[in-house]
């Protein structure tokens, strides 16, 4: 079982990340909402990043296409001074920006939960999604991202636990560190 | 000889000069021995001092009443072996006092000495015991030492995912050929069928062929669809598996290391 204000706060959380860390500047605008219609999304590939307690897991999607314009959004946000990246830049940005932005979710959730671990980022074709019903999710919300109302990202979080997860996210200081020490 | 109200002035000065010096020695001896003994002293004198205020009392009333040299000097040696009596009863109580300090003074030393050396046996057995703990954490910190080996477990796992995963690709492009072969079967079938329908009653058996290929290309079809929604199903079940499994390690790896943290600082608190 998932408290509602659990469920809260693992969407809030997750907004919070992307709104973070998916931006290529500051001023940026961002719009998220939830998104029920998921057959409506059109991208080719998803990024999957799962961060594990022991008590459940949170896995992350972020769909994403390889097209110009989302090469030229991950150019501007890695101050790259040429338009556009190649391919493989390409797959390392997006990689790296989910591996981010999953961990700022797992720091933030760290506050909660005492001993989690995060995974790796992989990417999968976008119709492995259409079995995401076998994850056994008991929580599962879409969101879409409008950045300055014309560059569109799609992601996912899909929480599977056997035990009851309860939290309320209370306001805390910002966290200013760079990153986990990664074991792998 | 002395003037009678003198006499009697002296020997009220006298008696009040004792009761101070008694108070002062009382007050003294009550500190030092507290308030057992010194209690007992105290209504002891008390005792006497009324008494004395008694018999000044009474001297003081016979003077009043005009007392002769007889009675005066009866009551200077009253007096005067009052005060003896007082001298001698003073200093036997002095010595019983110092006695009874120079006892209490030995219990205390003894209770000291006692004192002092349980204080060092704790402190004897609080070392060893500190000793045999630090040499416990070291055995823990070897053993926690070992078990961060399961790190490298980690890194296998890791690999065998890889392996995997490239394997899964692998057969996503052969299905993918194989779905293309069997388009062409599919296609071929049919054109054997129109070329079978052209040869007219000729061609009736191998209309028949024709048809059951083409049965059999769109089950294979159907198959390799199948098997290709199989292969996302399963990219996306290992996929998900693997990434718990990495990232419990690195869950259970973090609380290793806070483990080593905690028990080097147990240590270092041990030996300091």
């Amino acid at each position: 079982m998932i408290t509602t204000q659990a469920r809260g706060g693992f969407e809030q959380l997750f907004k919070s990340a992307i709104r973070a860390n998916l931006g290529a500047a500051p001023e940026d605008t961002f719009e998220i909402e939830e998104f029920s219609d998921t057959k409506k999304i059109k991208e080719k590939e998803v990024l999957i990043l799962t961060i594990s307690t022991y008590f459940f897991r949170v896995i992350a999607f972020f769909y994403f296409s390889v097209n110009d314009a989302t090469k030229d959004h991950f150019a501007r946000k890695n101050r790259l001074q040429e338009k556009g990246l190649d391919d493989g830049a390409f797959y390392d940005a997006f990689a790296e920006f989910g591996n981010i932005c999953c961990g700022q979710l797992n720091r933030e959730l760290g506050h909660y939960f005492p001993h989690l671990g995060m995974s790796t980022p992989n990417v999968l074709e976008t119709e492995c999604l259409g079995y995401m019903s076998s994850l056994n999710g008991k929580h599962v919300q879409h969101f879409k991202v409008v950045i300055n109302d014309s560059i569109t990202f799609y992601a996912a979080l899909c929480v599977c636990n056997d035990d009851t997860i309860d939290f309320a996210v209370r306001a805390v200081e910002p966290d200013t560190s760079t990153g986990e020490l990664e074991l792998f | 000889m002395f003037d009678k109200r003198a006499v009697a002035y002296f020997y009220i000065y006298l008696v009040e000069v004792t009761k101070m010096t008694m108070s002062i020695i009382l007050l003294v001896v009550g500190f030092i021995l507290g308030a057992g003994g010194v209690g007992i002293v105290l209504f002891r004198q008390k005792k006497m001092l009324q008494q004395v205020i008694d018999s000044s009392q009474s001297t003081i009333d016979l003077l009043s009443k005009r007392a002769t040299d007889a009675d005066v000097a009866a009551i200077e040696k009253k007096l005067q072996g009052d005060i003896r009596e007082l001298r001698e009863q003073l200093e036997s109580q002095k010595n019983a006092l110092i006695q009874e300090k120079n006892a209490s003074e030995r219990k205390i030393d003894q209770a000291q000495r006692e004192s002092e050396a349980s204080i060092q046996q704790l402190k004897s057995e609080n070392d060893s015991i500190r000793r045999a703990i630090a040499e416990d954490c070291s055995h823990l910190g070897g053993e926690i030492d070992q078990l961060l080996g399961l790190i490298k477990t980690f890194e296998r796992w890791h690999e065998e995912m890889d392996d995997l995963m490239k394997h899964n690709r692998v057969m996503h492009g052969k299905n993918s050929e194989f779905f293309a072969i069997v388009k062409n079967v599919v296609i071929l079938s049919l054109n054997a069928a129109i070329e079978a329908a052209r040869a007219g009653e000729h061609g009736r058996g191998f209309a028949v062929v024709a048809d059951e290929v083409h049965t059999l290309a769109i089950r294979s079809e159907n198959l390799s669809k199948d098997y290709k929604s199989n292969l996302h199903k399963n990219d996306l079940i290992t996929t998900t598996t693997f990434q718990d499994i990495q990232a419990g390690g690195k869950m259970i790896a973090a609380a290793v290391v806070a483990l080593v943290m905690l028990n080097n600082k147990i240590k270092s608190q041990l030996t300091a």
